[in-house]
Formats: C-alpha cells, sequence, structure tokens
C-alpha cells in the first residue's frame, strides 16, 4: 500500500516558550483536497513550514509519500500568496515557471524539456497566451496561476497552497477557482484558506487548526462548530461577499 | 566653449596618442569594468540590496589602511592595497549575508556597523601605519587617471570572474532573488547562492573603488540599473542597458573631465544621476499622459 501524502505523528512545535503546536496528528490520503482553517495565530502556517520542512517538530514525526519534509518536500509544490513578492520585479511569467525546474539546470541552461514543461504548465493554468508578459502587469488572480503553474513545472504531486485567494477581488478568485477545479484531477491539494465558500467547493475534508488539529467532513461545518474556530473571523469573509452580492463594493478589496 | 571642445579634441588625442597611455588605460578600464557594473547593479536593484553594496565599499578603507599598515610595519610588500580591498570586501559580504540568513531583524543593524567600523579602521590604520603619511583622500574619491597597465589586467580578471559566474549562475541567482524559500525547497542551496550573489557585489565593488573611490562607489553599480530599470522588465536587459549606460557614462566623465580639469569620479556620478533624474521625468510624464 502506498504511503500517505502527509503524515503527521504527535507532533508538537513552539517557539521559544510559546506552543504552537501540540500533539497533531492526522493523515492526508493521495488524490483528495484537503482545506486548511483556523485562526491567525493558531498555527496553520507553522503546519505548512513543517510539512515543507522548513521547521523542524520538537515532537513526533512527520512524513511526505513516507519519506522526511526534507526529501518529500521535492514532490510538494508550493503556491505562497502572489503578494508576497515584489511587484516590480522584472521577469516574466515564463521566467517565474521555469523556476519550478530549477535543480535540472545544467551548466546554466534550462532544457528544451525544461521550457516545454513551464510552457505546459502555463497552458495547464490558462495562461499560454501570457507567456511573456511582465508579472508586473499581471493581475492578482494571473500572478497566483503563475504560482501553480510553477508548482506544477516541478512535477509536484502535492500542491500546497496558503491562502490562494486572499486580497483579489472576486472576480479573479472564480477565475482562479476553475483553474483549482482542473487540478484536483491531477495532484493531492492542502490549500489554506479563510474562505468558507472555498471550502465547501473544494474541500473532501478539512483541518481545523487551533493549537491543536481536527479534522471535519466539509458538509460537518456548521456556524456554531465555525464560530468555535475562528471566534468571529469567518464572518468577515462571508460579510464581505453577502455585501458584495447585495451591490456594497466597498468592503472589497481590488488588486 | 571653444575652449572646452578644443580640450575634447585634446581627450580624444590623449585616447589614441601611445605617449598618454594612463587615458587610455583608464578608458579601457571604465569600459570593462561598465560591463561588472551593468550586470551587478541589476541584481542590487532588482534585490533592493544596495545599502549593502554601500556598506561594502565602505569598508574597503578597513581592508587598504590594514594592508598598508602590515606591508610596512612587516614588511609584507605582497600585501598591497588591492589584497586589502579584495579581503576586506568579501568578509563583510559574508559577514552580512551569514546574519542576514541567520536573523533577517538584525541585517541592517550589521550593515550600519561594518560600514562605519570598516572606515573608522581604515583611518586608523593608515595613521598608526609607519613611513610616509598616506592621504586617505585618494582612496575616498578614487582617480581613475591613475589606473595602470597592471590595473587594466586586474580590472579585467576581476570582471571576467564576476561575468563568467555570473553567466554559469545566472538562473539561480535570479530565482534566489526573487524568492530563495522556494528555491531552497527545490533542494537547490538558496543560501550559497545568496552569498555567491554578495560576493560578486564586493567584487565589483573593489573594482569600483579603485575608479571612483568609496563614497562614490555605490552611484556607478545604483544608478545606471536604476535607469535601465526604467525602461525594461527583463533583468538581462536591464543589465544590458545598464552596462551600455555605464560605458557612456564614464567615457563621458573621463571626456568632460580632462578637459576641465575636474575630478573624474565626481563628474561620472553627476552624469549618471542626471540621466537618471531625466529617466525618473520621462516615466512620470509618460505616466501622467497615459492617464489623461
Amino acid at each position: 500500500m502506498s504511503a500517505p501524502a502527509v503524515q503527521f505523528d504527535h507532533v508538537s512545535f513552539r517557539y521559544g516558550a510559546t506552543p504552537v503546536l501540540e500533539d497533531v496528528s492526522f493523515t492526508v490520503e493521495r488524490g483528495l483536497s484537503t482545506c486548511v482553517i483556523g485562526p491567525n495565530g493558531g498555527g496553520k502556517t507553522t503546519l505548512l513550514r513543517l510539512a515543507l520542512g522548513l521547521l523542524e517538530p520538537k515532537q513526533g514525526k512527520i512524513s511526505i509519500f513516507g519519506e522526511a519534509p526534507d526529501e518529500g518536500c521535492r514532490r510538494i509544490g508550493y503556491v505562497p500568496q502572489a503578494m508576497r513578492f515584489d511587484p516590480l520585479f522584472p521577469v516574466n511569467a515564463r521566467d517565474i515557471v521555469l523556476m519550478g525546474r530549477l535543480d535540472r539546470i545544467r551548466f546554466g541552461f534550462y532544457s528544451k524539456e525544461c521550457k516545454e514543461a513551464a510552457r505546459a504548465a502555463l497552458a495547464e493554468v490558462g495562461l499560454e497566451r501570457e507567456e511573456t508578459t511582465p508579472f508586473s502587469n499581471l493581475s492578482g488572480g494571473q500572478k497566483q496561476r503563475v504560482l501553480i503553474a510553477r508548482a506544477l513545472a516541478t512535477g509536484a504531486e502535492l500542491l500546497l497552497l496558503d491562502e490562494p485567494t486572499a486580497n483579489v477581488d472576486l472576480t479573479v478568485e472564480a477565475q482562479f477557482l476553475d483553474s483549482l477545479d482542473h487540478l484536483r484531477e491531477r495532484a493531492t491539494i492542502i490549500l489554506v484558506t479563510h474562505d468558507i465558500d472555498l471550502i465547501s467547493r473544494l474541500g473532501d475534508s478539512v483541518l481545523c487548526v487551533n493549537h491543536r488539529v481536527h479534522r471535519h467532513a466539509v458538509g460537518d461545518l456548521h456556524g456554531e462548530l465555525l464560530r468555535e474556530i475562528f471566534s468571529g473571523e469567518h464572518r468577515l469573509e462571508h460579510d464581505r461577499k453577502t455585501r458584495h452580492q447585495h451591490g456594497d463594493h466597498s468592503a472589497c478589496k481590488h488588486d | 566653449m571653444t575652449e572646452f571642445l578644443q580640450g575634447l579634441g585634446e581627450f580624444f588625442d590623449a585616447v589614441a596618442s601611445p605617449t598618454t597611455a594612463l587615458v587610455r588605460y583608464a578608458l579601457i578600464a571604465g569600459l570593462i569594468a561598465s560591463v561588472t557594473f551593468g550586470i551587478v547593479g541589476g541584481f542590487v536593484v532588482t534585490r533592493r540590496i544596495s545599502y549593502i553594496a554601500a556598506a561594502i565599499s565602505h569598508s574597503i578603507l578597513g581592508g587598504i589602511g590594514a594592508s598598508i599598515f602590515l606591508s610596512r610595519s612587516l614588511d609584507w610588500p605582497w600585501c598591497t592595497p588591492l589584497l586589502g580591498s579584495i579581503v576586506a570586501a568579501l568578509v563583510s559580504a559574508l559577514v552580512i549575508g551569514w546574519v542576514s540568513l541567520q536573523s533577517k531583524e538584525r541585517e541592517d543593524t550589521i550593515i550600519g556597523a561594518i560600514w562605519a567600523t570598516g572606515m573608522a579602521a581604515g583611518v586608523l590604520f593608515i595613521y598608526f601605519a609607519p613611513g610616509p603619511a598616506v592621504n586617505p583622500e585618494s582612496f575616498i574619491f578614487g582617480n581613475i587617471l591613475l589606473t595602470s597597465k597592471s590595473d587594466l589586467v586586474i580590472t579585467a580578471l576581476l570582471g571576467a570572474i564576476v561575468v563568467a559566474v555570473t553567466a554559469l549562475n545566472y538562473h539561480k541567482l535570479v530565482a534566489v532573488c526573487f524568492d530563495e524559500e522556494f528555491v531552497r525547497l527545490r533542494g537547490v542551496a538558496a543560501s550559497a547562492y545568496y552569498l555567491m550573489l554578495l560576493c560578486l557585489i564586493a567584487l565589483s565593488v573593489v573594482l569600483l573603488v579603485r575608479l571612483t573611490g568609496i563614497i562614490l562607489a555605490i552611484a556607478l553599480i545604483v544608478l545606471p540599473a536604476a535607469t535601465a530599470s526604467r525602461f525594461s522588465r527583463r533583468l538581462w536587459v536591464i543589465m544590458a542597458i545598464a552596462s551600455v549606460l555605464c560605458m557612456l557614462f564614464t567615457t563621458g566623465g573621463l571626456a568632460f573631465s580632462y578637459p576641465t580639469q575636474t575630478p573624474t569620479g565626481p563628474v561620472v556620478v553627476i552624469f549618471s544621476a542626471a540621466v537618471y533624474g531625466l529617466a525618473l521625468l520621462f516615466r512620470v510624464g509618460r505616466g501622467r499622459r497615459g492617464k489623461t
């Protein structure tokens, strides 16, 4: 039987004396989409960084496709938030996607195969026409899709997305979700989000992270449980969308 | 005006004349080094680390001072100011890089510390060096017209190292500048590449200090690349434009300063700054027209 995509086994982590995750155990099976939700400071980012091998657990064991995170991370396509990057950095979409093949550069050059893989990855997220568009000229949603294409170009079996729809407007979010729907057939997806609508559309299950981790089926999520998890944070996202649907766009963020 | 044009003619005569090698050496050194400055400047501007380059350039006075002190005190003729510059620049680059990688929040502190300590140590070493007094001003402001044949060889050698290392590692250096964390996740030694980039900057700054001096060195790395970045959104294009601009600035600076007998380094920097200012205005103007 093949190893699960991600396995946390009694993992604990603390920054100095401050505990962030305590005795966390869960499994993400291959081919499933899992959403990670929880309040700010609850440990979502730490969970991601542990899975990526960027942090080491103080206790417990993590495996990615049966390997230690520093080995298994090569099979992960990490997609950070696009807004994290310098918007004026002088690269185009193809340059960024090619970074997914960085470990395959020989004598300073990308091979023909690398370039084809980058082109295919851009096509997969619907951006084949934006290949030579500068990063600074792409919309927020396009930037996010370029970062997904970069993850796909690595040949990743697991996509790990960190709040991909944060700070994008609702139109862009809809385009982004269409791309993601398509990717579910190709890879295991773990998606950190505050967006309840995104969870109901994409998640096979939900990991609720607030220092400890509890798994729920998407259908089990209800108002009382969400209030417990988020202490009201999810309502901000819900209210934003409700106002938008009713014609009040003042709360919407545009990029 | 006539006098100036006449002087300009004398400059070009001097470049062509076999008897006035210094002017020719200065021009060739400036042209060769311009390629280095354009390439490294592209990284410095896009990665936004011009303060690191400035700290490295100021730390070089410490290396120069130490080399003068040691060569005279211990009779080490091989311990030249150039060697001192290279060692000080590389050590500063590695220390700043190490601190930046280990604890990012203290990077600005270490930059400030290296900046000031390098200058202070240099002045003290020069003060205590036995033998005839050394005027640190020549290192602080530089003089491209004092370029010798051996300087030319060293400039070409250091330039070739910077160009070759950058060409072989271009994509990885760009990726490290854009997203260091992702590079690490691909199993590529991101920290090593960041330190490599800082060492390339250090070697370029050593070249610059010989041409324009410590104080003005940063200008020739930053200004041509910053000007070029107003006109292109591809890093390699920015580097190419910056190299050409740098060649024009150094040639223009030499051509202007020779007949007017003004210090070359400051003239080159003023030219660079003026063109950068024009580039800013040009883009602002274009932006306003675009909005209307």
